[in-house]
């Protein structure tokens, strides 16, 4: 793991044509006036922004959007549980750039709170690359499909329209490439829960599953799970003043390991 | 995202990081509520900025340009490190003449470029020392004695625009900077005509100076336009009549500046001079404070309304809405101070979940609710209550006037007030405000560019007279102040703070709306604006219209008012 990247700078590299996004909460201040704005400086114009729905009521509530509509398309996922991937897809003629990981559509996402993120990079250096993203691009057409039902279908339009801009991933969707190297893994109403999907490509044995998470199921069950996968005992990073879990538990698991 | 065992042996296709925050800082004016302040001394003043504070600045460089231009110093590699050499050598001679001479250092030294390293080369001088001036004229930052970090000295960093404003100098920058004719060229022969010019550039390009030639070149010093005439002429004509002729009745606005721009600072500076003079007579010394109660009432000591002339009555008015918008400013920074000192207390329990729940439980619960009266009020009533405490707007000496609450409630609000004093206090400015029919002007005659204020800085006087005259005055008055602090305060600053990092990239939230609820970052101070009062007397004593005696302001041997068509 490297040491901190920042998704701000990431924004304004320029070269990129269109972003599509995935959040489960949203903060439209942030969003319009920090990140559409450093992305429109870098030339990025087409947006589309997957959000839940039930998170994207009370944005609205906290503060109506000003540029929705002519800016940018706004997606509201409702499903039955939390709409919750958090990807960053930033696609252009030639190169593309994919964020994922921890970070909400916020300005606790982008910086504030300790979040993670993996990033990837298509470019004619990297064209390996190709696959995983269109295995993510996938992944937004899958959520599109299973939890759009009431996106309008101009909006909906849209992310194909996206293909326009970046003919090497419609290539990539075409050719149906799949990663070479690491694999874009998604839940959607149409797909296997996400852990099912994790269990195969995974070490028959595992020395030690080291995590870290700020909410835990309220009688642990998953972590039940890991700790039987795990050779020794799991390692669980927690903010002590964060974390959602019930708190007896933590005496039988190890204390904070992680720092920020 | 999963990788697979394949990626491990291979070059690392993806970066995993944790996500790094942008850079904190600081910052300034986090409501947005100093900038139109800032804007309207900006239009009364040009010319002169809040780093330019010595007029000698204005001619010593063009006279250093047309210097270069009879050199062949065209490009910028020949020039520059001389226009650094130039500009330290200035500085030497004012600090060493600041030594020598019997006068007050002030009129010698100060604001003068590269002062922390120059007067401490100067105070180690003796008889003999020969300074060589490379040692300090460098600007290589790995090596020591550097006396300025700016590559162009103190031209690039405070002077380039005013002089380009002017019509001295022109170019894009400093780097590209080129003597305007005739205007550049006038008030540089004119600075020519006092000094030892032909020395002072024979010694730039020796490198060597001993203390012997700094006393020699004290003509140069920042005190010398006195003793010259023609250069002082010329400084007048340009700062009172926009022109480099020299000439007391010569055209106005001919070196490229705006009429307009002339028109008002030349009417600032003579109020100021008058103003000045107004103080003397009541046997006082203007300074910044006394300058805000003069400018804000329009009148003097003990009631008495200033008789202003009626043609510096339209500038001294635009003043005194520089200094209304102020009044308005601290109050609603004071506010803001007030609610942030809550977002932390201890013994609240959880974080408060939102900027509203902040501002609702601060009037009803919190420091708010102490200054508010126990009996159901709409907020139109509490005004008017506000309205028989206060006392006559003339009377700027009692302790009741908004001038001295505004005072004490910066002390307080940089200090160890409480929030129910800093409520109390701000809420009365924003009571006079809002009352007195002398600021029902608002922002008069001063006028912004389009879109100034609606876009950029919503909280305004405007704007808070709009709220006030809506249906929020009806309102019971803790639900009312909930809401206008929840706006102007809270949410202004989120949109401030957002703006700055769309723009910067620079995180300046004093407090952050996470998950969890309200946190504080920072408290910041209740500042008021700089009206450029100290650059500009500083100017106006360089150019002799004003003096100083025993510290305290006197009018100078110039009478601007001549000066004036």
């Amino acid at each position: 793991m490297s040491g901190r990247l920042s998704l701000f700078d990431v924004l304004k590299e320029g070269g990129y044509e269109a972003c599509l996004v995935s959040t489960f909460s949203l903060d439209f201040g942030f969003y319009e006036d920090v990140m559409l704005r450093r992305m429109s400086t870098a030339g990025v114009r087409h947006h589309l922004l997957f959000v839940d729905a039930g998170m994207c009521q009370q944005a609205l509530a906290n503060r109506a959007p000003q540029k929705l509509g002519f800016q940018y398309s706004l997606l509201p996922m409702v499903c039955n549980g939390a709409f919750h991937p958090k990807v960053l897809l930033l696609l252009g003629k030639n190169k593309g750039l994919m964020a994922v990981g921890s970070h909400n559509l916020t300005l606790s996402g982008f910086g504030q709170n300790l979040e993670i993120t993996n990033v990837v990079r298509y470019g004619r250096d990297q064209p390996e690359q190709a696959g995983l993203f269109a295995e993510a691009f996938r992944g937004f057409q899958s959520w599109l499909a299973d939890y759009g039902a009431a996106v309008p279908a101009s909006i909906a339009e849209g992310l194909d329209k996206t293909l326009s801009l970046c003919p090497w991933l419609e290539k990539a969707l075409a050719t149906n490439n799949t990663a070479a190297e690491a694999r874009f893994l998604f839940s959607s109403a149409a797909t296997p829960p996400l852990w099912q999907q994790v269990q195969p490509i995974l070490p028959t044995a595992i020395d030690q599953v080291v995590a870290s998470a700020p909410f835990f199921d309220q009688k642990l069950a998953f972590l039940s799970v890991l700790e039987q996968r795990s050779n020794s005992p799991p390692l669980i990073g927690i903010q002590p003043d964060q974390v959602n879990a019930p708190r007896w538990r933590w005496l039988k698991t190890h204390d904070l390991q992680w720092s920020t | 995202m999963v990788e697979t065992s394949a990626e491990a042996a291979g070059s690392p296709a993806i970066e995993t990081a944790w996500v790094k925050p942008p850079q904190e800082i600081g910052g300034l004016d986090h409501l947005g509520v100093q900038a139109p302040g800032i804007e309207i001394y900006g239009q009364l003043l040009p010319g002169i900025t809040n780093v330019t504070d010595r007029a000698r600045y204005y001619s010593f460089y063009p006279w250093l340009f047309w210097q270069f231009e009879q050199r062949g110093w065209q490009h910028h590699d020949q020039w520059q490190p001389m226009l650094r050499r130039a500009d330290c050598l200035f500085g030497l001679i004012a600090f060493r003449h600041g030594v020598v001479s019997a006068d007050s250092s002030d009129d010698h030294g100060a604001a003068v470029v590269g002062s922390n390293t120059l007067s401490a080369v100067v105070r180690e001088l003796t008889e003999g020392t020969v300074v060589t001036l490379s040692d300090y004229a460098h600007g290589d930052s790995d090596r020591a004695g550097r006396y300025f970090k700016n590559l162009h000295g103190g031209l690039g960093q405070y002077y380039f625009g005013v002089l380009s404003l002017l019509g001295l100098l022109t170019g894009d920058s400093a780097s590209s900077a080129k003597l305007v004719k005739p205007t550049g060229v006038a008030l540089a022969e004119a600075f020519d005509g006092g000094v030892p010019g032909e020395q002072f550039m024979a010694l730039l390009a020796a490198d060597r100076i001993s203390v012997v030639d700094l006393d020699a070149l004290h003509g140069f010093c920042p005190c010398g336009i006195g003793a010259n005439l023609t250069e002082k002429q010329v400084l007048l004509g340009l700062m009172i009549r926009g022109n480099a002729t020299g000439d007391i009745s010569g055209a106005v606005a001919q070196t490229g500046e705006n009429s307009d721009q002339v028109e008002v600072r030349s009417r600032s500076l003579v109020w100021l001079q008058w103003l000045v003079r107004e103080a003397v007579n009541e046997g006082e010394s203007l300074d910044v404070r006394l300058f805000r109660k003069l400018a804000y009432t329009q009148c003097g000591a003990g009631k008495r309304a200033l008789s202003t002339p009626a043609d510096l009555v339209p500038i001294a008015r635009q003043w005194q809405t520089y200094q209304r918008h102020e009044c308005f400013s601290i109050a609603v920074q004071g506010l803001f101070n007030a609610l942030l000192r809550c977002v932390d207390l201890p013994g609240l329990g959880s974080p408060f979940p939102s900027s509203a729940a902040l501002s609702e439980w601060f009037w009803q619960q919190g420091p708010g609710s102490q200054v508010l009266p126990d009996e159901p009020l709409s907020l139109q009533q509490l005004l008017n209550q506000q309205a028989d405490e206060l006392p006559v707007f003339d009377d700027w000496a009692d302790p009741g006037h908004e001038m001295v609450v505004l005072e004490r409630l910066v002390e307080l609000c940089n200090g160890s007030g409480d929030a129910a004093t800093i409520t109390a206090l701000s809420l009365k400015i924003l009571a006079a405000l809002w009352l007195r029919p002398e600021n029902e002007a608002d922002y008069g005659a001063v006028q912004f560019r389009p879109h100034f204020l609606e876009s950029n800085y919503p909280i305004n006087l405007d704007r808070f007279r709009r709220d006030l005259a809506g249906p929020i005055a009806e309102m019971p008055v803790a639900a009312a102040l909930a809401l206008l602090t929840k706006e102007y305060c809270l949410d202004t600053h989120q949109r401030v703070a957002l703006r700055k990092l769309a723009a910067q990239g620079q995180d300046t939230f004093r407090f952050r709306l996470t998950e969890t609820g309200l946190r504080l970052n920072q408290i910041p101070l209740v500042a008021e604006t700089s009206p450029r009062f100290v650059q500009t007397m500083r100017v106006l004593q360089d150019i002799g219209a004003l003096s100083k005696s025993d510290g305290r302001l006197e009018v100078g041997d110039v009478d601007l008012t001549q000066w004036l068509s």
